[in-house]
């Protein structure tokens, strides 16, 4: 059978695989994890607990593009 | 004692109306010097803003000759100056604005050699810089030498602003531990963008100086400009920061009289900002 978690990824519903770490969903999206911040469940998720973050039903994810420019 | 002529009273009569900036606030003003990085479409629009806001000393850091292609957002800039240094001319222009102040223009690029000596002789960095590298230098001397800095970045239509006050706040590496690769000419850009960006973060340095309203400490306000859409974030304060680690446990023990014990550091590293429960994490900020 095939499961999936449904996730608010930037105020829109998406769909994701069960059991994925944060930057495997954030691949499944097609984004590229080194370029982005993520605001996990209200707060800004330092990158030393993205890998033992499993992305989990209902989770809410607001996606920040880091950029440098002037 | 500072105080302010009959000209600059004039000159500043409608802000100092504001209840929280009145006289008080326009002597901090005069009293201090803000330090400008990236003197381009973002930092040249905030110069502008501290200049007319009265700030008295503004140190103005770019290396580089004046582009055609600058013309779209580098607002003090102008058409006969093209091929020319940049910061000279922003010089001109803010001194035209407002005679009252003093503006260095130092026409250089921020580097390793430079950094420490002009982050000392300010009182607050504003960093408009181009490029992480710059940025990068900045905030660790920032943290260094126990400054504020306003730290604002754009790209495209998206943009952020933060202040990080050291081992108060999330500093930059904490925000963003690992700087991605970055082509600083890769973007496109309207001035409107980065003119937007550069008065907000103008206001936070004005913000901090007098004590006026809430700066964004500990809140990363980002901007999606093509949809105005606006929100205030919250970075983690990471406890051990490679950069600022060791500033935030000290400020850490201060603040509780306690000495660098173990339990202290521990209790550091839970400073995910609850303590800034204040707003909520994705309240909207309208502007």
């Amino acid at each position: 059978m095939s499961t999936t978690i449904t996730l608010i990824v930037n105020g829109e519903t998406r769909h994701s695989s069960p059991e994925l770490s944060l930057p495997q969903v954030l691949e499944s999206f097609g984004m590229n994890p080194q370029l982005v911040a993520v605001e996990y469940n209200g707060e800004i998720l330092h990158r030393q607990f993205w890998d033992s973050t499993v992305v989990q039903e209902g989770d809410r994810l607001e996606i920040v593009t880091i950029v440098g420019g002037g | 004692m500072t105080t302010l002529t009959a000209t600059e009273i004039e000159r500043y009569a409608r802000q100092m109306m504001l209840p929280e900036m009145g006289t008080a606030g326009q002597l901090k003003l005069k009293e201090s010097t803000v330090l400008v990085t990236g003197v381009g479409g973002l930092g040249g629009t905030a110069a502008l803003y501290l200049a007319v806001a009265g700030v008295g000393k503004l140190i103005l850091v770019r290396g580089g000759d004046l582009k055609r292609e600058d013309m779209n957002r580098q607002i003090l800039m102008t058409d006969d100056w093209v091929g020319k240094p940049r910061v000279i001319k922003a010089k001109e222009t803010l001194a035209a604005i407002n005679p009252d102040i003093e503006i260095e223009a130092i026409a250089q690029y921020v580097t390793a050699d430079n950094v420490d000596e002009l982050v000392q002789s300010a009182d607050l960095a504003l960093d408009c810089a181009f490029d992480f590298k710059e940025r990068t230098l900045l905030n660790n001397a920032c943290v260094r030498w126990d400054k504020p800095m306003v730290e604002a970045a754009m790209n495209d239509m998206e943009a952020y602003l933060t202040t990080i006050v050291p081992g108060k706040t999330p500093c930059l590496s904490c925000i963003f531990p690992e700087i991605p690769e970055w082509d600083r000419w890769g973007f496109g850009v309207l001035g409107a963008v980065s003119g937007t960006l550069a008065c907000l973060a103008a206001l936070e340095a004005v913000k901090l100086i007098t004590g006026l309203g809430e700066p964004l400490l500990g809140r990363l306000l980002t901007m999606d400009l093509a949809r105005a859409e606006f929100a205030k974030r919250r970075p983690y304060h990471d406890p051990n920061c490679v950069v600022c680690g060791d500033k935030s446990a000290a400020l850490t023990a201060t603040a509780t009289g306690a000495t660098l014990t173990g339990a202290t550091l521990t209790g550091a590293a839970v400073t995910q900002p609850s303590d800034l429960s204040d707003s909520l994490p994705l309240e909207p900020a309208f502007v």
